[in-house]
């Protein structure tokens, strides 16, 4: 278990100060990935707090939680503090740049020319220090015509081709890869950014900003594809057929139990003779139509109808012990996540881990992916309240007095 | 523009030196991605080289090119050099070792005991260089009953609950493809949190992805709330949308517009009035959020009419018109290289291959502004710069060379 339920961080950005002016899915993931790895994270909202605090539904999933919590927020903010300025008044804007002055990181995915409207932007910043790293996330990057137009999720999925390329052979409507991953794949790009211009800073002594978009992250999401696909002057590798594949030992069956199995043979002809052995089609072995790999592709159809028909007379449980005595093939049980909770190997890895909220109680959530060997990243704190964490920083971080608390309230500037 | 044949890196990760021990693809990407960054990525291949190589075949597409050039391989090998040494031979493991010694980090991606077998695990390295990054990709992670498991990308699609992402609710998996990116993007995340801790803290240390983690995390945000919920998205077709404006309609040319409007009843007025259905807003059936779920189905039905009466560029003029909306286009990956998005912010560079002359490159997704990514040499031949490394970086002699390759440890 890593470090969870507990305040003290472990991970390798342990000491590293972030602001995080984001809301909805992509900053506020970024900014929770640096948590994860022991940040110390200060979550800036507005007075009537990031937007995602008010998404009722996610899907056709509710996302309301007792205690006035919501799901939708909480996942996307665990392990960070939280503090809410009214960023429109000059006091507010001076608890920021004193904040500016020790921060190691300042993240924001507004439109391009809001933090500049607000004085917040990266030039400013930079003045106040020239040392800290400025993560900036956009729909379509910083330059371009369209770098300032607005972009949530399914834009980037829309833009940059993996809509289109999980869309099924023959189906005209596009497919769109369930809500959130969009999102999540240009959050994931941000961190990393944002690592990357850590490591500058302290092997070449300079902050820098660094910009991340929808586009370009689900572009990179579908890197080889599309790399292939331009290398070899407008190749498209499509879509992925089922019943025609070009690979019928790298494909999905479906076993007894009507649980699915995926294949992933990429080298099918080491594993042809066993595999259909064990199949119970070792008739099939020395079919002429399936003599080569690209014979076999010629007859996928066929050769798909055979194991279809091979597949369904075992359930996966079945299956999994006959492949597992003795032979080396590469497949995967095609699970839900729902199922996950309950896999044994996410539950060694700790991929799903259990942390005590303190308004809901005990919860589980996607642990953060990577497991580092000597500072573990994990979950260390829930999302905060709005404002929760005003006063402390203000007062423990900042030498504000509670006087100039109640003025700053009473002007409007913090709740 | 940053990229040229062969130039001097100017990322972020300038003067790293990472030993790039991978095959296949999720390995391969993740020390790309490090190169892009500006780190000496040197690619270590065993004598008969990374498999990728001879990957004749991606899903429909050939990947053979001519000079002997693979467009599997090409795509996620460029920037990096290639040494090619014999493992298995103890004079090949020494050279390694003393690469090691002047590296920061070590990657691959080879099934769970292999690296030990060789004398090359992390246990091994840390013993020449306990500064070493150690970076690990496996199926299932290092812990666990299927952590030997063999693994490629659709199995970690398959295990994490991919599968189940796109696609008709028609109770049939549907394959995205990515998850050696994914995981491949999630290494080299972690080894670059792992390279910081070593700057900061001074010690090297082991770091594991795998595709079952990375895959689960891609989707994190909607797993999260699915375990937080204990309930399962349910896929859906655009006829069955939640919210119709989040949601996307085929227009009269065939094309496809998708909009991204989570606060539906801030844009629900703005929407009709770029539609020039301004009489929806008074229909009690539409009004609110909620009551647009409940009548969803008559509703996205006369959206799709409504659609197909433009073609998508008129639409798309007609919503810019109306006001602040949040919409695109749907494209296919051959419309990206002339997005004129995708060329002002490098997304996709030009590249002067050596062998294949002017080609399109996909690029590292980052923007920074003091340190760019950069696209700067083309994959390595086999062993390429094997003679260099041992030279230059290892002070071997031409005598030890010719040894070494009459003794089959180099080629």
């Amino acid at each position: 278990m890593v470090g969870n339920g507990s305040v003290e961080s472990t991970g390798p950005l342990k000491g590293i100060r972030v602001l995080d002016w984001t809301m909805w899915q992509f900053g506020p993931v970024s900014t929770s990935m640096m948590g994860d790895m022991g940040a110390d994270v200060i979550k800036i909202e507005a007075l009537d707090g990031d937007a995602g605090r008010a998404l009722r539904r996610a899907s056709k999933l509710g996302t309301g939680l007792p205690g006035d919590r919501n799901a939708y927020f909480e996942t996307t903010n665990r392990n960070k503090k939280g503090i809410a300025v009214n960023l429109k008044t000059q006091q507010g804007k001076d608890i920021i740049y004193k904040m500016v002055e020790t921060a190691d990181v300042f993240v924001q995915n507004f439109r391009q020319g809001v933090a500049e409207r607000l004085g917040i932007g990266y030039d400013t910043l930079h003045e106040i220090n020239p040392l800290m790293v400025y993560g900036s996330a956009s729909g379509y990057g910083p330059n371009g015509p369209d770098s300032a137009l607005p972009s949530f999720d399914g834009c980037g999925q829309a833009r940059g081709g993996l809509m289109m390329s999980a869309t099924p052979v023959g189906v005209k409507e596009p497919s769109r890869v369930s809500g959130g991953v969009s999102d999540q794949i240009g959050a994931i790009m941000l961190c990393q950014g944002v690592l990357a211009a850590l490591v500058a800073r302290h092997t070449q002594g300079i902050g820098q900003k660094v910009d991340t978009s929808h586009l370009s992250a689900n572009m990179w999401l579908l890197g080889l594809g599309i790399s292939m696909a331009m290398i070899m002057g407008g190749v498209d590798m499509g879509a992925y057929e089922r019943k025609n594949p070009r690979n019928a030992l790298a494909n999905l069956y479906m076993c007894k139990d009507e649980r699915w199995i995926q294949l992933m043979h990429l080298q099918p002809d080491r594993y042809w003779e066993s595999f259909m052995t064990v199949m119970g089609l070792g008739h099939l072995v020395n079919d002429p139509r399936f003599a080569t790999m690209d014979m076999r592709n010629d007859h996928g159809p066929e050769l798909v109808e055979a194991l279809d028909a091979a597949f369904v007379t075992k359930t996966f449980d079945e299956w999994d012990k006959i492949f597992r005595s003795g032979y080396d093939f590469i497949y995967a049980k095609v699970q839900g996540i729902t199922e996950l909770v309950d896999d044994p190997q996410v539950i060694s890895n700790d991929y799903i881990t259990t942390f005590d909220h303190p308004t809901i109680g005990p919860v589980q959530m996607c642990n953060h992916p990577n497991i580092y060997s000597e500072t573990p990243s994990g979950i260390f704190r829930e999302a905060p309240e709005l404002g929760q964490h005003t006063e402390e920083i203000l007062i423990d971080e900042l030498d504000y007095t509670w006087d100039d608390i109640n003025d700053l309230r009473d002007a409007g500037v913090i709740l | 523009m940053v990229n040229g044949s062969n130039g001097q890196p100017i990322g972020p990760l300038t003067g790293m030196r990472v030993i790039d021990w991978t095959m296949w693809q999720f390995g391969p990407v993740s020390t790309m991605m490090l190169a892009d960054l500006g780190a000496e990525v040197i690619k270590l291949e065993s004598l008969d080289g990374d498999h990728g190589r001879q990957f004749g075949r991606v899903g429909g597409v050939q990947s053979d090119m001519p000079e002997g050039v693979n467009a599997y391989f090409e795509g996620m090998n460029r920037n990096k050099k290639g040494i090619a040494l014999d493992l298995k031979n103890p004079r090949g493991v020494e050279i390694l070792y003393k690469l090691v010694e002047k590296s920061d980090v070590f990657v691959e991606n080879f099934r769970k005991g292999v690296a030990e077998r060789l004398g090359v695990g992390y246990d091994d390295l840390k013993k020449h260089n306990p500064e070493i990054v150690y970076g690990s990709a496996s199926g299932y992670g290092p812990e666990g009953p299927d952590s030997h498991k063999p693994a490629f990308a659709l199995t970690g699609e398959a295990r994490s609950g991919a599968l189940w992402w796109a696609g008709p609710n028609d109770n049939v998996p549907y394959q995205i493809g990515v998850a050696d990116q994914a995981a491949g993007i999630m290494l080299s995340y972690g080894v670059l949190g792992a390279i910081i801790a070593k700057e900061r803290y001074g010690y090297g240390q082991k770091v594991d992805v795998s595709h079952l983690g990375s895959m689960m995390w891609t989707r994190g945000m909607q797993n999260g709330i699915s375990m937080l919920q204990g309930q399962e998205f349910q896929r859906q077709s655009s006829r069955e949308a939640g919210n119709v404006l989040w949601n996307y309609y085929e227009c009269s040319d065939g094309e496809w517009i998708a909009f991204s409007m989570g606060q539906s009843d801030r844009y629900w007025p703005i929407f009709c009035k770029g539609l020039n259905r301004l009489e929806l807003l008074e229909d009690d059936r539409y009004n609110s959020m909620d009551a647009r779920y409940e009548n969803r189905a008559e509703l996205i039905a006369l959206l799709d009419e409504i659609f197909k009466t433009r073609t998508r560029v008129e639409w798309e003029k007609r919503m810019l018109e109306a006001g602040d909306l949040i919409f695109e286009r749907v494209q296919r990956t051959l419309d990206l290289a002339s997005d004129p998005q995708v060329i002002e912010n490098e997304y996709i560079v030009d590249f002067d291959h050596a062998a294949l002359g002017k080609t399109k490159w996909l690029q590292t997704p980052v923007t920074f502004s003091k340190t760019p990514v950069s696209t700067r040499k083309m994959a390595p031949a086999q062993g390429e710069n094997t003679e260099e490394l041992l030279i230059e970086l290892l002070d071997y002699s031409w005598d030890d060379i010719a040894e070494l390759q009459g003794q089959g440890v180099i080629l």
